[in-house]
């Protein structure tokens, strides 16, 4: 049996994760805020999952969530950290407070969970990390700058981990997805028409489907990729 | 604190499995035990016990034996 931890679980990229990992043979640690929405991706699965509630900006219950894993005797195969907020504003727009939010999801959680599932007894030798960055790390367009500097700081971290984690052979890389069809937890959650038709005309392979950042995702965890560490995946779009 | 309770300790501390330490074990044997462990272990015992391990202290430390007999 293998045990995949999925943060951000409960929607979008993280919850297709889930889905298409789940099998048989692996069983897939749910983490989000909220159960009631956990409960409805375990139902999805296509086998066994546990649901794992948790605010990644509380340290205490990141800390809760790995000590019952190891109550249960679990040790991690992977962790697909999917979980993170989004918005755009130009720094004009910025209030005090704005920035550490991004942060403390997108970067702070990103580096707790992760300094936890380095420790022996939670993660298997040879496991694998994916951290879900963004192509807005590259692009550094006008009114991303929060967003662009906490995607970054997933992409920095992984490139130093790398080396730490080496010793075990546990791989850490991040992918930097254009726009994905996909609902995160921004501002504007729907993709109008009028959205759709700008995307599509900045990013000239369309807007990516959600299955394939999956099948990406998937890839990154495989024995395939068991020689690619540290790398900072871009999926384009050709934007 | 009990014996289990500080063997944990010291498998944290040191980020290795359980039954990897015993009593006997020779911390010289331990690869595990280097200046980042030893820190550590100083970090704990402030932490817990408000007391300030001294550089000395540790490097008298030859068996696992010796810091549970230290962690009274």
């Amino acid at each position: 049996m293998k045990y995949y931890m999925i943060t951000g679980a409960s929607s979008g990229i993280g919850r297709e994760t889930a889905i298409q990992l789940s099998s048989e043979s692996s069983t897939i640690l749910l983490v989000a805020r909220r159960r009631d929405n956990l409960l409805k991706v375990k139902d999805m699965l296509k086998g066994p999952g546990i649901v794992m509630p948790c605010d990644l900006t509380d340290p205490k219950e990141i800390e809760s969530v790995f000590e019952a894993l190891k109550n249960q005797n679990i040790k991690l195969d992977g962790l697909i950290y999917c979980a993170g907020i989004c918005f755009t504003k130009t720094i004009k727009m910025m209030q005090s407070g704005d920035l550490e939010n991004m942060f403390r999801i997108n970067v702070f959680g990103f580096y707790e969970v992760c300094r936890h599932f380095q420790k022996v007894k939670i993660s298997n030798a040879g496991a694998a990390i994916v951290g879900v960055s963004s192509y807005a790390a590259i692009l550094k367009e006008s009114g991303m700058s929060a967003y662009a500097m906490s995607k970054e700081a997933m992409n920095v971290q992984v490139q130093v981990l790398s080396k730490e984690f080496a010793k075990r052979k546990i791989r850490i890389n991040t992918i930097m997805p254009a726009n994905v069809m996909s609902k995160m937890d921004c501002e504007n959650n729907d993709w109008s028409e009028e959205e759709l038709r700008i995307v599509n005309s900045k990013q000239p392979f369309g807007i990516i489907p959600i299955e394939n950042i999956v099948e990406i995702i998937k890839f990154l965890l495989s024995d395939t990729a068991r020689f690619i560490t540290g790398e900072t995946l871009s999926v384009s779009a050709g934007y | 604190m009990e014996l289990k309770e500080k063997m944990e300790l010291l498998e944290e501390i040191m980020d290795v499995e359980e039954g990897t330490l015993t009593p006997e074990s020779e911390l010289a044997e331990v690869d595990e035990w280097d200046s980042l462990s030893k820190l550590a272990l100083m970090a704990e015992v402030k932490k817990r016990v408000n007391r300030r391990l001294s550089t000395e202290e540790i490097l008298n430390f030859k068996t696992v034996q010796d810091i549970i007999d230290y962690l009274q």
